[in-house]
């Protein structure tokens, strides 16, 4: 050999070629082993298993945290003309004592905005067509009648969300102004489970471009 | 020449530890790859045993034929004809012709030895 490079290069060669052989090897015993069909089967598995856990068709478990709302247990004075009343709380007004649609959202959307991944409220897990919405007494979820105390479960970062909630005139010291109740605690094996009805898009259909 | 041997141990110890496998969909190039690298080794080698040795002729036709390769085989996929068959022949041809060079000089070589000494 010429010089030192020369067998260096042949040496490199030497390994690329041996490590082509040995990685092709190894996936063609794999294949055929396996067989081509198992091997995709197994690829579609996957894929299916993470877009359904995406979707929020599956339980899924973390670090997370459970808010707990209760109605407000401020003791209304109806038809109170005290001028002492003139300077607290509007006490005529019923309504502002009990935890509306809006109050779930403007948390949830708080949860979402610290980077909460799976959200449930009392177990009714919320995906991307679930509807919070207030009716008569009760609050419908997923077309699920569910009332008060309402026990929202979050998987994300624990400290993150919490925080974000009770941040200084954030959603928590608008709802205790109220006297709603509200309690955070942190979860670090929580669970939060799937979606249990059916869905289906009637109107909505594949659409091409944009995405996997 | 034992260094080549080193880098082909290493090579497959390397291989042998690599988590990621060749994809199916690209298996088949990875075959006329190593095909055209193994023609090159041995036209290396004839090259060597005739004294016609270029270091640069053989980096090249190591990388160039192994892409030619996988180029003919992505190009054959496309038009739905079997077109990594011509690697095939080809490399596999050379392959015979290099390994009867190298025969012939090594059987030369140890017949040379046997006239000095008798």
């Amino acid at each position: 050999m010429k010089n030192k490079g020369f067998r260096i290069i042949i040496a490199l060669l030497c390994l690329i070629l041996a490590f082509m052989l040995t990685v092709q090897i190894k996936s063609i015993r794999k294949i055929s082993s396996a067989g081509l069909d198992k091997l995709r089967a197994e690829e579609l598995q996957t894929s299916l298993t993470s877009v359904k856990m995406l979707a929020g068709l599956t339980p899924v478990k973390g670090q997370g945290i459970i808010v707990t709302l209760n109605d407000s247990t401020v003791q209304a004075q109806v038809g109170n003309t005290d001028e002492e009343s003139l300077f607290g709380i509007d006490n005529i007004n019923e309504n502002q004592f009990i935890i509306h649609d809006s109050d779930i959202l403007l948390v949830i959307n708080e949860l979402r905005a610290s980077g909460a991944e799976a959200i449930s409220i009392n177990d009714q897990r919320v995906i991307s067509t679930s509807e919070v919405r207030c009716a008569g007494p009760v609050l419908s979820i997923n077309n699920n009648k569910t009332a008060a105390p309402f026990e929202i479960k979050a998987i994300g970062n624990a400290r993150n969300m919490e925080n974000a909630l009770r941040m200084r005139s954030g959603i928590i010291y608008i709802l205790q102004q109220y006297g709603i109740q509200v309690d955070v605690t942190k979860q670090t094996n929580l669970i939060v489970p799937a979606m249990s009805g059916e869905i289906f898009f009637k109107y909505a259909s594949p659409a091409e471009g944009g995405g996997k | 020449m034992w260094i080549a041997i080193v880098g082909l141990i290493i090579g497959v110890g390397i291989g042998i530890f690599f988590p990621y496998n060749v994809p199916l969909a690209y298996s088949n190039y990875m075959a006329v790859a190593i095909l055209a690298c193994l023609d090159s080794v041995l036209g290396g080698i004839a090259a060597f045993m005739q004294g016609k040795f270029e270091m640069k002729v053989f980096v090249t036709g190591f990388f160039g034929n192994a892409l030619l390769a996988a180029g003919l085989a992505y190009l054959g996929d496309k038009l739905g004809a079997d077109l990594y068959l011509a690697a095939v022949f080809a490399f596999g041809n050379r392959m015979f012709i290099n390994f009867a060079i190298i025969r012939r000089y090594l059987l030369n070589k140890y017949q040379k030895k046997n006239n000095i000494y008798t």
